[in-house]
């Protein structure tokens, strides 16, 4: 039997060759997960700038009826059928006290 | 006729991680050697050089290891902490051993390392990553002084882990994580978990990922306080330029930590609110500096002020001259632990009651209820005790 059985495992001759063929046969394993990780983030990135997309539409879409409300809005304040009913509140508001 | 199985010694695999590291790897890896030799178990140890760029020291290393009887292994890249590690599971469960620890090179092995942390393992199948207790192992650590002057040498190493193993045998806490400075982990669970994930490049948090991903399977990451390794700390990380020089850790890592496992901090935070390492501590050091004073002596000292100690292997005992605090506080090596002492009037016999001997020497700086008491107790002591007095001025006015 050769002397090395005896010895312990890692100090057998093929100790080199062995964990190198363990450590180039995980660095595979490592670059295929590796790969599949970087394809997955890649899709889920697309979706998530899909999404931040469609939701600055939404955003924009929002601001601009905003603005149209609120320029409806001035022109109703700055006519002379509301200034008058504003003004007739305030005089029916006194006689009141 | 050969053993049954079941009765086969343990068969364990250190792996000890290396890049650089020439004033604290040889003394790490003689240490693996001493524990090959006396354990019970078989425990092969096997140095996994990730090509570092010192090739002298790498050629020294190697006939070191030889010289040991301890494997080598020189990478021809370097790949970093988690796949060096890696490489410590995958020949483990190659060569079909039953357990494996990976750890840092900046740390020195108990002797009885193997057997303490088998014994542990074999309590409970359920138990999937121990780790044992240190000077320095995350936030279970059991500070000190000065670690490197007071620890490191390895018969100290050696005496704290038998004192630990005598006092807490097998016990375990679970933790919400294992501490990859040295992790003792089943092959079976390497098996069933896999290895450690190469996303965190040159290391820092690939263990906790790897705990919290064994944690879904079903097992339990724990502490072990009857086993004790010195760690040095940081020194084999910052050899490896994974830290850098003010760094703790690797923040980009955190956050991969924090994605995947949301909950990690809170139970983080549950374990420090639930205090089992506190308990924990107080139990340990009692127990250390009690065997201290027991097998190397004690020194009594009346002061008020804990004042920094001459004798470095003798425990100073040093109590309150006037009794305002009832407890007594023993040093030794940069460890500290409250004695009780409810009875002013009979300090010295307590004390003696409790490390079955009497006192080395008692020195007096300071006059009080408790000084008087003592010096009473000790001029009718049946054996004589040295009395040295001492003027404490200027450091109490």
């Amino acid at each position: 039997m050769p002397d090395f059985v005896d010895a312990p495992r890692v100090t057998r001759p093929d100790l080199d060759a062995d964990l190198d063929a363990l450590s180039l046969d995980q660095a595979l394993l490592d670059v295929e997960i590796a790969n599949a990780r970087v394809a997955d983030l890649t899709q889920r990135l697309l979706e998530a700038g899909e999404q931040i997309r469609a939701l600055n539409d939404a955003v924009e879409a929002e601001r601009a009826g905003h603005a149209a409300s609120a320029a409806r809005l001035a022109q109703v304040e700055s006519s002379q059928a509301y200034r008058l009913a504003l003004k007739a509140h305030s005089v029916r508001t006194m006689l009141r006290r | 006729m050969s053993q049954p199985a079941s009765n086969a010694p343990a068969r364990v695999l250190i792996g000890v991680l290396v890049y650089g590291g020439r004033h604290f790897v040889p003394r790490c890896v003689e240490s693996a050697a001493r524990v090959s030799a006396g354990s019970e178990a078989v425990v092969d140890t096997l140095v996994l050089d990730d090509c570092t760029p010192d090739e002298q020291f790498s050629a020294a290393l190697g006939q070191q290891c030889a010289q040991l009887g301890v494997g080598y292994y020189r990478s021809p890249r370097n790949v970093g902490i988690p796949r060096n590690m890696n490489l410590a599971l995958l020949e483990s469960m190659a060569s079909r051993y039953d357990y494996v620890v990976v750890a840092n090179s900046d740390v020195v092995f108990p002797v009885n390392l193997a057997d303490q942390l088998v014994a542990t393992a074999r309590t409970d199948a359920t138990i999937g990553s121990i780790t044992p207790w240190s000077n320095d192992v995350s936030i279970y650590r059991l500070l000190n002084e000065d670690p490197e002057r007071n620890l490191s040498d390895p018969a100290t190493v050696d005496w704290i882990s038998s004192t630990f193993a005598a006092e807490f045998d097998t016990e375990t806490f679970p933790i919400p994580t294992g501490v990859g400075y040295c992790l003792f982990i089943p092959t079976a669970v390497v098996r069933d978990v896999g290895l450690f994930d190469p996303v965190f490049g040159r290391g820092y948090c690939e263990e906790v990922d790897w705990c919290l991903r064994s944690h879904a399977r079903g097992y339990r990451s724990v502490l072990a306080p009857g086993t004790f390794v010195y760690h040095m700390g940081s020194a084999s990380t910052r050899e490896a330029g994974v830290l850098q020089a003010a760094a703790t850790t690797v923040w980009e890592h955190e956050h991969i930590v924090d994605l995947r496992y949301p909950r990690y901090r809170t139970e983080i935070d549950e374990f420090f609110a639930r205090g089992p390492m506190e308990a924990a501590r107080l139990r340990g050091l009692h127990r250390l500096l009690v065997q201290a004073a027991r097998e190397l002596g004690w020194s009594l000292e009346l002061s008020e002020l804990a004042r920094p100690g001459e004798e470095f292997d003798v425990v100073r005992v040093v109590v309150s001259p006037e009794g305002d605090d009832p407890s007594a506080v023993a040093h030794w090596r940069g460890y500290s632990a409250r004695l009780d002492t409810p009875d002013r009037a009979t300090v010295l016999a307590t004390l003696e009651a409790l490390t079955g001997r009497a006192p080395e020497v008692v020195r007096v700086l300071e006059t009080g209820a408790v000084t008087r008491s003592v010096l009473r107790e000790a001029q009718t002591h049946e054996g004589r005790i040295e009395i040295v007095r001492s003027a404490p001025y200027p450091e109490r006015v």
